[in-house]
């Protein structure tokens, strides 16, 4: 479960944030379509079973009426039969209008009942066999009045009886069949107003169900949208953080180009004008050969200048990406330097430094370009003897830390000023113009040894205070077996 | 002419100073900003050459500030920047000239000219005093059909005293407007220089123009036709 939660959360992040923005606003839309429809179609049943109700209401208070004008003929009739009085037939004669009308109008009514139909049937042919007797008791009424007018006497009790019992049993079936007809629409009424009130229910339960939906949906939009903001946001600073480095990586191109159009440029420009200026001396009768001597001399060392900075460039681009493996060789970095401090002690000792070594009496062995790595090595020896006054300390560290070989060169030199440090393994860069040329530096020694280091799998990290020196940490990887 | 050269490389440095005095002007060549600024308040200068990234204060902005000072003096930005915004920038700043390195030593003469002549103060190509002519590009002295080439040095003495004709002009003048900033002229530098001249100007009989005032110093003096 919690595996599918996550499944879907993850589906959810992969989309774009269009559609992501699209099923947001589509939750709460969605939510209340949904209700509207489900009101919509509620209320419709609603309105119909209503109608139904009406209608069966329609059709009790009609089969009453019916009863009711079929009783009134029969009374009338009897009433009649009793007194001879004409007038008492006037309800039997409004009846006789009455009853086939409100068949009609009931046969209209349950037209869509088929078994109120059959009844209904039943009901016309019993009321017009009613009808049919009253009548036939009417006409013998007459008949018999007829007869007896001069005498005037009354009617017999006996034959009077008779003849109002005559009739008395269809009149009861008659009845009997409208009751029941009467009963099933009844029985329908209730069955409509019980469907209706269930119908009423599940609209309010329906109701509130939406209105919980769509809050809970409005509730997941809210959130959904929240969390998409901050992602947004998330994202704005990733792109910021982008920048920033596309901007200090831009930098630093800008500033390798200008600086090496600066330096591949001054030496031939150098060269140019001593050969050029040589010639116009050459004029010059006494003087002329000397000068032309001293510039040539010169153009001899600036050609031997710019021939080491391209030999530094070619190397820098010969060893892009890492090296071969095939070139790697378990080197003994304790041999290593102890070789590097023997070489380098004259020199140190000529600029009245201190050198001094630190080293383990164990092999520490790293795989790696023997070659190269006293090249890196060395120049950072070089550097230090380079800017550090007389009477100054130059170290040489090895120790063994972490599965890796740290190698540290410091010394008590004029340092480093914290703003240049983080450029000082740029192609070119140079922390005073003036002094690392006067030093001799070409401003591609430090890039050269991050290159070797990089190469080798390993980190270069310089420190440095101002005044106090500077210290440089190689740190490569111990190669398999470095104890033995 | 008077030029301040601001290079901080000194092997560019010292031919381009070369080859400058050599087409007779005395040139202050400095290699960082902060002297170059101390001796733009110290000097009047005919010309400034500046390379762009110097030590200390860079070319730009000595150059930015010069114009705000209001001075006119032609500015000339000698780098190895060489991109079209490079340019723009330079001369935005307010150079006169910009020139990419490196750069052919005849150009840079040649544009040193230029603008020797697009400056106010210019007051043609030669200076005549009597009937003594002085080419100024060409460096060649004339007088009457005969004339001769005369080397930097010589020409600067003689621009100068042509420049100032019938004045006296003691050795301390001479001293200030012909010795490059940070050189001290022996005791007898300037009469060796004189003495030079006057060899030279033999050749068209003119060594005797240049007379020395006893105690004072030299001038100038054409002789009355």
């Amino acid at each position: 479960m919690a595996n599918l939660a996550h499944r879907i959360y993850e589906h959810w992040h992969s989309l774009p944030i269009r559609v992501r923005g699209a099923v947001i606003i589509a939750i709460p839309v969605t939510c209340l379509f949904t209700a509207l429809g489900a009101f919509a179609w509620l209320k419709s049943s609603l309105a119909e079973d209503e109608a139904w109700v009406q209608h069966t209401q329609t059709v009790r208070l009609e089969t009453k009426q019916l009863l009711n004008a079929l009783i009134d003929a029969e009374t009338g009739v009897r009433g009649y039969g009793l007194t001879r009085q004409n007038e008492f037939l006037a309800p039997y004669h409004q009846a006789q209008a009455v009853i086939p009308e409100s068949l009609t109008r009931l046969r209209r009514l349950v037209s869509d009942n088929p078994q109120q139909v059959a009844h209904l049937e039943d009901i016309q042919t019993l009321v017009n066999e009613n009808l049919a007797i009253l009548q036939q008791k009417i006409t013998l009424q007459q008949e018999l009045r007829l007869l007896q007018e001069p005498t005037n006497m009354p009617v017999p009790t006996a034959s009077l009886y008779e003849w109002l019992e005559e009739g008395r049993e269809l009149m009861d079936e008659t009845r009997e069949a409208i009751d029941r007809f009467a009963q099933i629409e009844e029985e329908l009424l209730t069955q409509r107003q019980q469907h209706q009130h269930q119908y009423r229910q599940i609209t309010w339960i329906v109701l509130c169900g939406s209105g919980v939906l769509g809050t809970a949906g409005a509730l997941l939009a809210i959130h959904l949208f929240f969390q998409l903001e901050q992602e947004l946001a998330d994202r704005e600073l990733a792109l910021t953080a982008t920048n920033h480095r596309l901007e200090v990586a831009c930098d630093q191109l800008q500033r390798f180009t200008a600086n090496a159009s600066h330096e591949l440029r001054a030496p031939v420009a150098a060269v140019m004008a001593n050969a050029q200026v040589g010639l116009m001396e050459l004029d010059d009768p006494d003087e002329g050969l000397r000068l032309l001597r001293q510039r040539l001399y010169k153009i001899v060392a600036l050609s031997k200048q710019m021939s080491g900075l391209v030999g530094e460039l070619l190397f820098l681009a010969r060893y892009e990406g890492s090296l071969a493996s095939d070139a790697l060789q378990p080197v003994d970095l304790t041999d290593l330097l102890w070789q590097l401090y023997a070489d380098w002690l004259p020199q140190a000792n000529a600029n009245a430094l201190q050198l001094t070594a630190h080293l383990p009496d164990h092999k520490v062995t790293v795989s790696a370009d023997a070659i190269l790595l006293r090249q890196a090595i060395a120049n950072l020896l070089s550097n230090a003897c380079r800017y550090t006054p007389a009477q100054g300390m130059v170290e040489l560290h090895l120790q063994q830390q972490n599965l890796q070989a740290v190698v540290k060169v410091s010394d008590s030199g004029i340092g480093i000023p914290p703003e240049a440090l983080p450029h000082i393994f740029e192609r070119f860069y140079r922390v005073d113009p003036q002094r690392s040329k006067a030093s001799g530096g070409m401003g591609l020694g430090l890039a050269i040894v991050q290159h070797i280091i990089q190469v080798h799998g390993g980190q270069i990290k310089a420190t440095s205070m101002v005044g106090q020196g500077t210290t440089f940490q190689i740190f490569l990887p111990l190669a398999g077996g470095s104890l033995g | 002419m008077r030029i301040l050269l601001v290079e901080d490389d000194a092997d560019q440095r010292e031919p381009l100073h070369a080859a400058l005095t050599r087409s007779g002007h005395v040139v202050d060549a400095v290699g960082d900003g902060i002297t170059a600024r101390w001796l733009l308040g110290e000097k009047d200068y005919d010309l400034l050459i500046f390379d762009w990234m110097l030590p200390g204060e860079d070319g730009l902005s000595l150059c930015q500030s010069c114009r705000r000072e209001g001075q006119g003096v032609p500015i000339l930005i000698l780098t190895a920047k060489d991109t079209t915004a490079d340019k723009v920038m330079g001369l935005d700043a307010g150079a006169d000239d910009y020139l990419v390195k490196p750069v052919d030593m005849e150009e840079l003469l040649a544009r040193v000219r230029a603008l020797r002549r697009r400056s106010p103060l210019w007051q043609g190509d030669k200076l005549q005093v009597s009937e003594l002519v002085l080419q100024l590009d060409t460096m060649r002295v004339e007088r009457g059909d005969a004339s001769l080439k005369l080397s930097g040095r010589d020409f600067q003495l003689l621009e100068y005293l042509m420049r100032h004709p019938q004045q006296i002009l003691t050795h301390d003048q001479i001293e200030q407007a012909l010795w490059e900033w940070g050189t001290e002229p022996e005791s007898n530098a300037v009469t060796a220089r004189v003495k030079r001249l006057r060899l030279r100007l033999r050749d068209i009989g003119a060594d005797t123009w240049i007379e020395t005032v006893y105690g004072l110093g030299y001038r100038l003096d054409p002789p009355a036709t």
